[in-house]
């Protein structure tokens, strides 16, 4: 089998996400490939594709943003925040990326541009309840990427103390 | 007869009238310099006395190979022209361009004035003019095919009457079939998208409205023993909506998803889904998924254009048409995922 040059890791920082990312960082490490680690914004206007001008921390305090692009560039900071240390002492190449949109459409259209030879993600994400939005993402990227995917549940042993 | 009372309008300058021309004036000398300009002219290009015309409306440094104004120092006539202008705001019109002489007292031709009118309607007019005789030629072309499917079918059935063949008669009965609602679809979508109608905005439920679309093809999908299937959320909440133009957006897609697995002979079943689910809490989706053969990048990137298909005699391009215009009268957003081979999905995002 060749080698995986592009991997893609899609997370939303759920369970079956941070699953995901270590069979993703496992299988990036095997074959000394790119990791991608990709986030998508949900935007508050599907139709407009445009965020609100303020967003909120963990904590629920609101913060300013002023633009999509300010929510990106803090998206791919919580990203680093969360990943990028532990995948130094693993992987020597690896990007943060972050797109608003809806996930399925998003994540396929990233692949064909960045020429994605696999894409990794979890099963569900974040519970049914608490779930931005009701796009069957998984289902959706596994039928019509443009390349292989693998789809992983949670409930393997956490690696990496994330 | 009564003199008209010209009083009133002693004083009205000669000015205040060329000022009040809905057209931009100016007076030009023989170097090209603008001299005067009217209000009108002032309002879209500024104060651009003293400055050279083509800078002033093209924003170049160099003359135009075509000058009506230099044409009309050389021969003293009238000449018009049609240019492409650049307004002060940065926005390009076209206008027609119209210079004539004026002369000294010997009768050299001392300055040029030169009038624009703003033609970018009358342009616009003009591409729909072309478009509308573009569709007529097209839609009168699959109507024609459609009509003779229609002979073909009943001549099948005429003769499977005539032998007592049933079974060719059934045969020539679903050509029959299959032209008549081919074209009373073309004749609905041409209706739709060539009359202005006015919204009928009402409190529906979105999920009522895809059962609706969806009971319309039972019978075409089991024809073409194919499963329709429908994922509907009862719990979608009552939204304005104008529901005929949904109805007709969805059975366009759902439409288009049949033909698509009819034609394609590379599965050994086919299956459409209809959904209608939250998209996020303030928004619902639809979405009309297939097994069919999905679609190349050519086709994803002319989906939306007018008279665009891929079904050869059998489609006008008109469907996706329409449908993107009750998507956008709605507000909403079209999403398309399709892999060749595999198949695709329409998904229509609207607010709650």
């Amino acid at each position: 089998m060749s080698a995986y040059k592009n991997i893609l890791i899609c997370t939303d920082f759920s369970e079956h996400a941070n699953t995901a990312f270590v069979h993703a960082v496992d299988w990036a490490k095997k074959d000394n490939a790119k990791l991608h680690i990709f986030n998508v914004i949900m935007p508050d206007d599907p139709c407009e594709n445009s965020v609100a001008q303020t967003s909120s921390d963990s904590d629920g305090t609101a913060d300013a943003a002023s633009s999509g692009e300010d929510i990106i560039q803090q998206t791919i900071g919580a990203l680093k925040l969360k990943y990028r240390d532990s995948l130094k002492a693993y992987l020597k190449d690896f990007e943060f990326v972050a797109k608003i949109g809806t996930p399925d459409v998003e994540i396929i259209k990233y692949a064909k541009q960045s020429r994605i030879d696999m894409i990794i993600l979890g099963a569900l994400g974040i519970p049914e309840k608490d779930r931005a939005t009701r796009v069957r993402t998984a289902a959706n990227v596994s039928k019509f990427a443009p390349c292989q995917v693998v789809v992983i549940q949670k409930n393997i042993q956490q690696a990496f103390g994330i | 007869m009564k003199q008209p009372d010209a009083s009133q309008f002693h004083d009205l300058t000669f000015k205040s009238v060329l000022d009040a021309l809905p057209c931009h004036l100016s007076i030009q000398d023989a170097n090209l310099n603008i001299l005067f300009g009217n209000q009108t002219f002032i309002n879209d290009f500024g104060n651009g006395i003293g400055k050279s015309c083509y800078s002033v409306f093209h924003g170049t440094e160099h003359k135009c190979n075509e000058c009506p104004v230099q044409k009309t120092f050389a021969d003293k006539q009238v000449h018009v022209a049609e240019e492409t202008i650049l307004l002060k705001n940065g926005e390009s019109v076209q206008m027609i361009v119209y210079s004539a002489p004026l002369f000294d007292i010997f009768g050299r031709v001392s300055a040029v004035i030169k009038i624009l009118t703003n033609v970018n309607l009358i342009k616009e007019a003009q591409k729909e003019l072309v478009t509308i005789g573009q569709s007529f030629a097209l839609l009168t072309h699959d109507i024609k095919n459609m009509l003779e499917g229609l002979e073909g079918g009943a001549y099948v059935v005429d003769e499977g009457l005539k032998d007592r063949d049933w079974e060719l008669t059934a045969k020539g009965w679903r050509i029959v079939s299959k032209n008549v609602a081919g074209i009373s679809r073309v004749t609905q979508d041409v209706l739709f998208s060539s009359k202005k109608r006015a919204p009928e905005f009402q409190s529906v439920k979105p999920s009522e409205v895809a059962h609706q679309a969806v009971e319309l093809f039972h019978e075409k999908a089991g024809t073409l023993e194919i499963q329709l299937n429908s994922q509907l959320n009862p719990s979608l909440p009552y939204t304005t909506l104008d529901a005929p133009s949904m109805i007709r957006m969805l059975s366009n897609l759902i439409w288009n998803a049949l033909e698509a697995c009819d034609k394609d002979d590379q599965k050994p079943s086919h299956s459409v889904i209809v959904r209608a689910d939250f998209y996020d809490k303030n928004h619902f989706m639809f979405e009309i998924e297939d097994n069919a053969d999905g679609m190349d990048e050519t086709t994803q990137k002319n989906l939306f254009e007018e008279f665009y298909s891929t079904k050869g005699d059998n489609g006008t391009g008109l469907g996706l048409l329409v449908v993107d215009r009750i998507v956008r009268n709605h507000k909403g957003k079209i999403e398309v995922l399709t892999k060749a081979g595999t198949g695709s999905l329409f998904r229509t995002i609207f607010k709650i």
